[in-house]
């Protein structure tokens, strides 16, 4: 049995969930290493909507607040749908959040929580942009053996 | 004659009319997006609510609390009351570099102005609430010395303490039996044969965190005491109201130098980028380069302190918070330790600053002239993560300019506080 930070006993996670959920942490990571990233170029500062770099998924965000306070939590809804059809993503399908500023060479200092709410969306909770200045939206999303992500630019005055 | 007369009465009525009605601009001029960037400093809240603690806004807690401040019983001595160190004629800190708070590496007092506007606590974050943080001190070896079964026996043994904490939580359960509350004792899993720990590990379960929760509610006394030194009209504050009026009075708060050294803070110094806000403070944590202190040491800051605030039973997730998981007090649930945390310390906040010297987690650098030349050459900067703050790179200020920046910083002191907040209730 794992123990939570509360000191509850949660039930045991299956170990395929706990790798493909580390596997997309640690896709997130490498991908916020300053230099490394999407092939593709970020959409347009503002936009919600982008394709994944390999071409797989569509992926949809929604802040919440809206527009995205500076240094203050806020929480994003994540749709990730089949590009083919737009269907929801499958239940195999993993998630992690994160964000960095690329010309301050660091992300956020808090790590966001991605809880699947039903299929192809995700309720993301703990995003934190403490700094003013241009930011990085880096939505990982794993499955099938591979790890693909989604960008969007945020600049927050 | 009449209408000549008349006539320069009606212009002389006008001319008053015109000066009653023209507005002011400021020496400085400031383009739309520094006004913009300006107003987004103005005016301190009043401060956030903080759910973990129920009577953080109970003046008769407030009241308590500030009883205990100024206690020097406080402490394993008998002579270390808070205001040793936090010292009201000091604007709340003691004027010295260091205080080895954390037992290894120089900390610099925090003063205290503003402290719930915090999000994190101490230089590293290692606390999530200003209750969790008037902890640390109390049993610290090099601070108050003490153990909070000394505090939970001197508080149930004392008739006019005992009344005052019954007054704010209740009932006090019966501590007098010493073979179930030691005079001494306090949890140390790292000292498994220090006496204290021996002590606390021989209680009972349930007579521990009846003593957790006297402790806690000590220190959510204090914090309720501590929430209202607030700063309030400092001049920079004034100026602000007078760019948007037109007041005359108000814009001359600032003298043009300073008014100069607020353009370069929201501009080409990028302060504003980390000392953002109506604190002055993101309340997070960069790498600024100065982790590496004078005795060729690495203080770790950040990523030393998030496991101990993630392990903290008083945290704000904790079975002592009143509300756990609520609002923005219940960051630590979206903590880890990241590598980037390393050499990270807490932006401070810059109201009141210029009565706050020596500057730094450290206290290094003895004036704000001394803080704004590290800024302007870098010289002595050593980042230690690798995620330092690149942005910081030499801003080459003038002399001038580096005064200009200091006269804006001292124009963030605000007026003094009520001499009541400053010494024990009722002397």
């Amino acid at each position: 049995m794992r123990r939570g930070r509360t000191g509850q006993h949660q039930p045991p996670m299956h170990p395929l969930t706990s790798m493909a959920i580390a596997a997309a942490a640690a896709a997130l990571t490498w991908a916020l290493v300053p230099g490394v990233g999407s092939a593709e170029p970020a959409p347009a500062a503002g936009a919600r909507s982008a394709t994944t770099d390999r071409g797989s998924y569509v992926v949809e965000i929604h802040p919440s607040p809206d527009p995205i306070p500076l240094n203050r939590l806020f929480e994003l809804t994540v749709s990730v749908r089949q590009a083919t059809d737009r269907s929801p993503s499958p239940a195999s399908v993993s998630l992690a959040v994160g964000a960095q500023m690329p010309a301050h060479n660091h992300g956020m200092n808090t790590r966001a929580v991605a809880t699947r709410t039903r299929d192809g969306e995700w309720s993301v909770k703990g995003m934190l942009l403490h700094m003013p200045g241009d930011w990085q939206l880096i939505v990982a999303v794993l499955g099938a053996g591979s790890v693909e992500q989604a960008s969007f630019d945020v600049r927050l005055n | 004659m009449r209408s000549a007369r008349m006539s320069a009465a009606a212009l002389g009525a006008y001319a008053v009319l015109l000066l009653a009605t023209a507005t002011s601009t400021a020496a400085v001029t400031f383009s739309e997006e520094e006004r913009a960037a300006i107003r987004q400093h103005a005016e301190l809240p009043s401060p956030p609510a903080d759910p973990s603690n129920a009577v953080a806004d109970v003046a008769a807690a407030a009241q308590f609390g500030q009883r205990l401040f100024f206690d020097p019983r406080l402490s394993l001595s008998g002579d270390v009351a808070c205001s040793r160190c936090h010292v009201p004629e000091r604007s709340w800190t003691n004027g010295e570099a260091s205080v080895d708070g954390g037992g290894v590496f120089p900390r610099n007092v925090p003063a205290l102005w503003n402290t719930a506007q915090n999000r994190w606590f101490f230089w590293d974050g290692r606390a999530d609430s200003a209750w969790a943080q008037a902890l640390g001190p109390l049993e610290n070896p090099t601070e108050h010395g003490g153990t909070r079964l000394q505090y939970v026996r001197l508080i149930g043994t004392d008739p006019a303490l005992r009344r005052e904490y019954e007054s704010v939580f209740g009932a006090m359960p019966d501590v007098s039996d010493a073979r179930r509350f030691p005079p001494a004792g306090r949890p140390i899993p790292t000292q498994p044969r220090h006496p204290h720990q021996v002590a606390w590990a021989a209680m009972a379960a349930s007579d521990r965190v009846t003593a957790n929760r006297i402790f806690a509610n000590l220190g959510k006394a204090i914090a309720a005491y501590v929430r209202r030194l607030v700063s309030r009209d400092a001049p920079f504050d004034a100026f602000v109201r007078g760019l948007a009026s037109g007041d005359a009075q108000d814009l001359a708060a600032l003298s043009e130098s300073a008014q100069r050294g607020l353009q370069i803070f929201v501009g080409r110094g990028q302060c504003r980028v980390c000392h953002t806000g109506p604190l002055f403070s993101d309340g997070e944590f960069h790498d600024v380069g100065l982790a590496l202190g004078r005795d060729k040491r690495i203080d770790p800051g950040r990523w030393a302190a998030t496991p101990i605030v993630i392990r903290d039973p008083f945290n704000a997730l904790g079975p002592y918070s009143d509300d756990p998981g609520r609002g923005e007090t219940a960051m630590v649930r979206y903590l880890e330790r990241v590598r980037h945390g390393i050499g990270q310390f807490k932006t401070p906040s810059l109201r009141q600053v210029a009565e706050t010297a020596p500057y730094m987690h450290d206290g290094r650098f003895a004036t704000l002239a001394e803080v704004v030349e590290f800024y302007s050459t870098r010289a002595g900067a050593h980042p230690i993560g690798q995620r330092a703050e690149t942005i910081l790179q030499p801003l080459h200020l003038t002399a001038r300019e580096r005064a200009d920046l200091v006269a804006f910083l001292e124009s963030l002191t605000g007026r003094p506080l009520d001499v009541e907040l400053t010494r024990p209730p009722g002397s």
